[in-house]
């Protein structure tokens, strides 16, 4: 298999070379340089107004030594800074920034806001300039910091993805701050860092603070013979560690002219070797200027050994991705058996598919549980997928994935509950047994559907084949089929309390028919809901009347059934 | 490796006419040259252009345009596009405009027809801007007398810049005319590069070369036009050579992306078969476009970046004066050598002919990822071709339930309604078809399968019967969610793409037009013409009520056959009794079209159900 795997290092270093922006944010710098050279009082100046719009961020003069302390984002929101808070999820609740990238950042609030209004206002324009940001050590680091709080107000299902750019930069983040930068699909894509292996800057925080700093976007790794791109966070976090040069400041003009030149020139740099991939890492770390001699050391190897992994790993992320759909017409041929299965068991004496399911009278009944156990694992998986992504990107999923989730949630959660059940179990609800997921598609459906005051005509009249709208519908009629049974057996406190707790069931019941919410099957010869009934008109006060034993005494099922039946 | 001709399908003879034809600047004030000194082929000779405008025009910044963007394009280059995806093919729009002229010309067409009608091979060739006007006729002549192979073409080009994108390449593979264009490359000629730079970028040196090639006394531009000349054109030809390295050997950063945004990448690709003469008499054969590409970068790389100057002069004069040396002073006779299985080539040099232009390892490897491309394509298929066996498994299971269901209430009725456990298996084999031509759209979607895919008949058939049986079945699921009322019609909203896109390969397979070929959704035509006659405020479409009955009436009159399709388009069981059509024509009222064979046919199955 690795055989005719590729790295594309080398060959996406020389697209980035080769096209305009790096060379158009580096002229930028230059440029705020000329005109701005302490930073002061702006940090930044908008170097181009469209087409690119060029934003460059100036260096202040101040030293970076002594600089490496980071905080977290959780003594920030404290502080009453709680503008990069957006970037928490639920398995990343906090992270950490470089403090001296954030003060700047901080000192310059009010104008970098504007700047930020102006941008996510140009973006919803019919031609929308591109954006570039830019900055040279800090002042990429403060870009960086800027970049991602501006995609944050970007929509970019409509908006083009900004540009970062920068040069010689330190690095503003740890770990935590890479996981939450991954969570959004895109945004890591919008950071080129350009790092000469002359250049002492990128490197200076990491050595003094070993392990807590993490990179996150494509680092352009160059030396004097060549570039190439990388992505790995701990083989960049290496290389950036190996340059060992004491210049004070990299003019990464020059730097980037001379590569562009040699781009047009042919080394014959040979490797004798055979496969593709072997031969791709040996050039890239050629081109860095790590490897100098033909014969690799074992350092070297070790190396490669990684980087190897790193490449078989986005190749595992890559079929995955292409093996969703497969997966997702699978699940549809397991609903389409459990349809069936809710089909053939819509029976007076079987009782429906939950009643059934909950006797486990046949070989049937194993399958579904076959099926309910991979459905669940898809869906378990699916829900966490969504539940993981920040939530201003959460709320974009698509409408059609949480119907087809709806379907499945009213369709499979009866079998859940009827397993509990089965077990002795109670208080599904309320006491947290019920699977988290269910609750969270339960939760995102009432976030995008209204209810209706009245039923349409076309609910009614669909009512035969529908789900219970309540996948908790059955949790219920169990739980009131406990309770007819302390009416008979509790004390009389009990009895008291169950009987007002079934009173208000009924009503619920009465008024989720009302709304043609229920699936006629629940009145089903065999079914739970039919024997609860029975037991409920056995212990409740006599004579006593109600609208829903009305409307069972009147036989109103039927017309309920066929979708005729008006409620009064 | 065999010899020449037998590579090339064209002898050295005519290669060397050809190549004669083309450099002879006596014909240089004609569209066109026709020599018919041969006695079994008549070459047309295109000449080449020499202003910048006549290179590039129109607005695109590589002076590109959409192939249909006039009517008698749109009519001329029918097949120039991909069929499921719908990408229309994208050409130099000078180039086509001088092409339109050479069509306009009455003896053109004569003088083609004329060889036709003699059975004489065309070999349509020219050197330079030539040889592009040379690739437009050839496909011309090809959509016009390849399909019905009346007529036989071959273009030769020298020198030629590239006319046309990806989708010309695409198109001209799965119609199979890919291997008439033959393509003779000098390694360090600049003008097959040329078109991979924006205009902007070279606008200012253009000029002063074109003149030089073209006008006889011209003298060599100074050496910095030169210089920035090959300089630009190089860089460009880098960027997009890297950026299609990337995509080659499946680079998932999407840092790309983002760059693409704001840079502008050329269109064009090479198409055909190439031929890159070395300079010492080797002839390196390739017909991987992507392969090619690449090559168009790495063989024209400079040593040192102190040889610029020299490098730059020298890609000039290349084009002017090194294909008479190198084609027609040598004997081209086991000269040729074919690369193929590029994704084996070794990776230093190894004193093979590919050494002789010069290639580094990086630039084996991505020849290798080109090869590597193509070979995963084929795989891609064998994957799919794997479960034909599953899929006619279900297609027999379903065409069992369509007969059984025949007899009664007919499939598509039956599977609305969904009460037999046969409609059940019926839902999942439903659903296997589905999810495997899901699979292949999905690929096609993206180009993974090879170009020829969507021109393969057995393809073809299969896709044709697999929408016939099966469409039917997805609309009566669609109408029995009732999906319709909330999401709107199943032609508007609810149409997979499984189903168009085998119905757009039928529809150019016989030069159809688009949408003529929509019998399987007979269905969904009936449901919403229902639709609005069950609703007392809805207003029956009466048009769609006549299309409907019309079509009706014409297909079963001419029970339309399609070599080994086996499902008909529609069948009989439209008339059956509990049938939704039948529904329908009892509340058309006045719609109702009194057409004679509806009504005949529909007595007959009454009575015959009645008895």
């Amino acid at each position: 298999m690795t055989s005719n795997q590729f790295s594309s290092g080398l060959e996406s270093a020389n697209f980035v070379l080769t096209s305009d922006p790096v060379h158009q944010a580096w002229n930028a710098i230059e440029k705020q340089k000329q005109i701005n050279p302490n930073a002061e009082p702006s940090l930044f100046d908008e170097i181009q107004p469209e087409n690119p719009t060029i934003i460059a961020f100036g260096t202040p003069p101040s030293s970076l030594s002594g600089q490496e302390a980071l905080v977290s984002s959780s003594s920030l929101k404290e502080d009453n800074f709680a503008h990069f808070e957006f970037l928490c999820n639920k398995t990343n609740p906090n992270f950490s920034l470089n403090q001296a990238a954030i003060q700047l950042f901080k000192s310059q609030y009010q104008e970098l806001l504007q700047l930020k209004e102006k941008l996510v206002e140009n973006s919803k324009s019919r031609t929308p300039s591109l954006v570039i940001i830019t900055g040279q050590s800090v002042g990429g680091s403060v870009a960086t910091l800027f970049t991602l709080w501006l995609l944050q107000g970007l929509n970019l299902s409509k908006a083009k993805r900004p540009l970062c750019v920068t040069f010689g930069s330190p690095l503003v983040g740890d770990e935590q701050l890479r996981q939450c930068v991954l969570k959004f699909s895109t945004w890591k894509s919008c950071f080129l860092h350009i790092v000469s292996n002359q250049d002492p800057t990128p490197q200076l925080f990491i050595s003094r603070k070993p392990g807590a700093y993490k990179p996150f976007g494509t680092f352009l790794l160059c030396s004097a013979l060549g570039c190439a791109c990388f992505e790995d966070p701990d083989i960049i976090l290496e290389q950036l560690v190996k340059t060992n040069s004491q210049n004070q400041e990299c003019h990464y003009g020059n730097i980037l002219s001379d590569l562009k030149c040699k781009a047009l020139c042919n080394f014959s740099t040979e490797a004798k070797l055979d496969s593709s991939l072997q031969a791709c890492l040996i050039t890239q770390l050629q081109a860095i200027g790590i490897l100098l001699q033909q014969q690799p050391s074992k350092e070297i190897d070790s190396l490669i050994v990684r980087m190897k992994k790193h490449e078989t790993k986005l190749l595992i992320q890559k079929k995955k991705n292409s093996d969703s759909d497969k997966k997702l017409n699978e699940m549809k041929v397991h609903m389409a058996f459990l349809e069936w299965y809710k089909k053939e068991s819509r029976q007076p004496k079987i009782g429906g598919y939950y009643d059934r399911y909950r006797n486990q009278g046949n070989i049937s009944d194993v399958n579904v549980n076959e099926f309910k156990k991979k459905l669940m694992n898809y869906w378990e998986d699916s829900v966490t997928e969504v539940e993981n992504k920040p939530q201003i990107e959460g709320a974009h999923f698509r409408v059609r994935w949480l119907w087809a989730g709806t379907n499945y949630r009213r369709m499979v959660e009866p079998l859940n509950i009827a397993d509990y059940y089965k077990d002795g179990g109670k208080n599904y609800k309320s006491e947290g047994k019920r699977p988290k997921h269910f609750i969270l598609l339960e939760k995102w459906l009432t976030g995008v559907v209204k209810p209706e005051a009245t039923p349409s005509k076309s609910k009614r009249e669909s009512v035969g084949a529908s789900l219970n709208e309540d996948s908790c519908f059955w949790a219920q009629v169990e739980e009131a089929r406990i309770l007819c049974n302390l009416v008979k057996n509790g004390s009389v406190d009990e009895k008291e309390r169950a009987l007002q707790e079934l009173k208000n069931f009924e009503a619920d019941v009465y008024s989720s028919l009302k709304n043609y919410a229920l699936s006629p099957e629940i009145f089903l010869e065999k079914s739970s809901f039919m024997q609860w009934l029975k037991e409920y008109k056995g212990v409740v006060e006599q004579p006593y009347s109600s609208l829903l034993l009305d409307f069972m005494k009147e036989r109103n099922d039927q017309a309920y059934e066929e979708g005729t039946f008006i409620f009064p | 490796m065999g010899s020449t001709s037998e590579i090339l399908g064209i002898s050295e003879e005519y290669i060397k006419k050809s190549c004669r034809l083309s450099l002879n600047d006596r014909f240089s004030n004609e569209l066109f040259h026709v020599d018919k000194s041969s006695s079994d082929a008549v070459f047309i000779v295109f000449k080449g252009v020499c202003t910048v405008e006549e290179w590039f025009s129109g607005d695109g910044a590589f002076g590109e345009t959409k192939i249909n963007y006039k009517d008698w394009s749109k009519e001329a280059f029918p097949s120039m596009r991909s069929i499921g995806n719908e990408d229309v093919a994208i050409v130099n729009q000078a180039f086509l405009e001088r092409f339109e002229l050479v069509t306009k010309d009455p003896n053109f067409g004569k003088e083609v027809g004329l060889a036709v009608e003699g059975k004489k091979l065309i070999i349509f060739t020219g050197h330079s801007s030539g040889g592009a006007i040379a690739m437009l006729a050839t496909i011309w002549f090809l959509e016009k007398y390849g399909k019905k192979n009346t007529g036989t073409a071959k273009c030769v080009t020298f020198g030629a810049p590239l006319v046309g994108d990806f989708i010309v390449s695409h198109a001209l593979k799965r119609e199979k005319w890919s291997k008439f264009f033959i393509h003779f490359v000098m390694r360090y000629d600049i003008v097959p590069r040329i078109m991979l730079a924006p205009l902007s970028s070279i606008q200012q040196e253009l000029a002063p070369v074109l003149q030089y090639f073209t006008a006889n006394d011209h003298p060599y531009p100074r050496d910095s036009i030169a210089t920035n000349l090959y300089t630009n054109v190089m860089r460009n030809t880098s960027a997009l050579a890297s950026h299609a390295a990337c995509k080659l050997m499946g680079n998932t950063n999407m840092l790309l992306e983002t760059l693409t945004n704001f840079i502008k990448l050329s269109p064009y690709r090479p198409f055909g078969t190439y031929i890159f003469c070395t300079g010492n008499g080797k002839l390196i054969h390739l017909d991987n476009p992507e392969a090619v590409l690449q090559l168009l970068f790495y063989s024209c790389q400079l040593n040192h970046e102190n040889e610029i100057e020299a490098t730059a002069r020298r890609c000039i004069k290349a084009h002017l004066e090194d294909y008479e040396t190198e084609l027609l002073e040598r004997s081209l006779e086991e000269n040729v050598v074919n690369v193929d299985e590029l994704e084996q080539l070794p990776l230093a040099s190894d004193g093979t002919a590919l050494d002789d232009l010069g290639l580094s390892t990086r630039g084996r490897l991505c020849l290798r990822a080109a090869g590597e491309l193509e070979k995963q394509k084929r795989k891609n298929q064998d994957q799919i071709e794997k479960k034909r066996p599953e899929m006619e498994e279900a297609m027999k299971g379903l065409r069992e339930y369509k007969t059984f269901n025949a007899e009664r209430a007919g499939y598509y009725n039956a599977f609305k309604k969904q009460d037999e456990k046969r409609d059940f298996n019926a839902n999942v084999m439903r659903l296997v078809l589905a999810g495997i031509w899901d699979e292949i759209i999905e690929m096609l979607k993206r180009y993974d399968l090879p170009d020829e895919f969507e021109g393969e008949d057995s393809w073809i058939v299969l896709g044709t019967e697999f929408r016939r049986l099966v469409e039917p079945l997805d609309i009566a699921n669609y109408y029995r969610h009732a999906r319709g009322e909330d999401t709107g019609a199943y032609m508007k909203k609810g149409r997979p793409r499984r189903y168009r896109y085998p119905q757009s390969w039928l529809e150019k397979k016989n030069d159809l037009e688009k949408g003529s070929c929509g019998e399987s959704c007979f269905w969904a035509d009936v449901e919403e013409l229902l639709k609005a006659a069950n609703n007392s405020g809805g207003k029956v479409d009466g048009a769609m009520a006549v299309k409907v009955q019309v079509g009706v009436a014409k297909w079963i009159e001419e029970i339309e056959w399609i070599e080994g399709i086996e499902d008909r388009a529609l069948d009989k069981e439209v008339f059956l009794k509990e049938s939704t059509f039948l529904q329908l024509w009892d509340k058309l009222g006045p719609l109702k079209l009194q057409q004679e064979r509806i009504r005949a046919l529909m007595t007959d199955i009454t009575n015959l159900s009645i008895s």
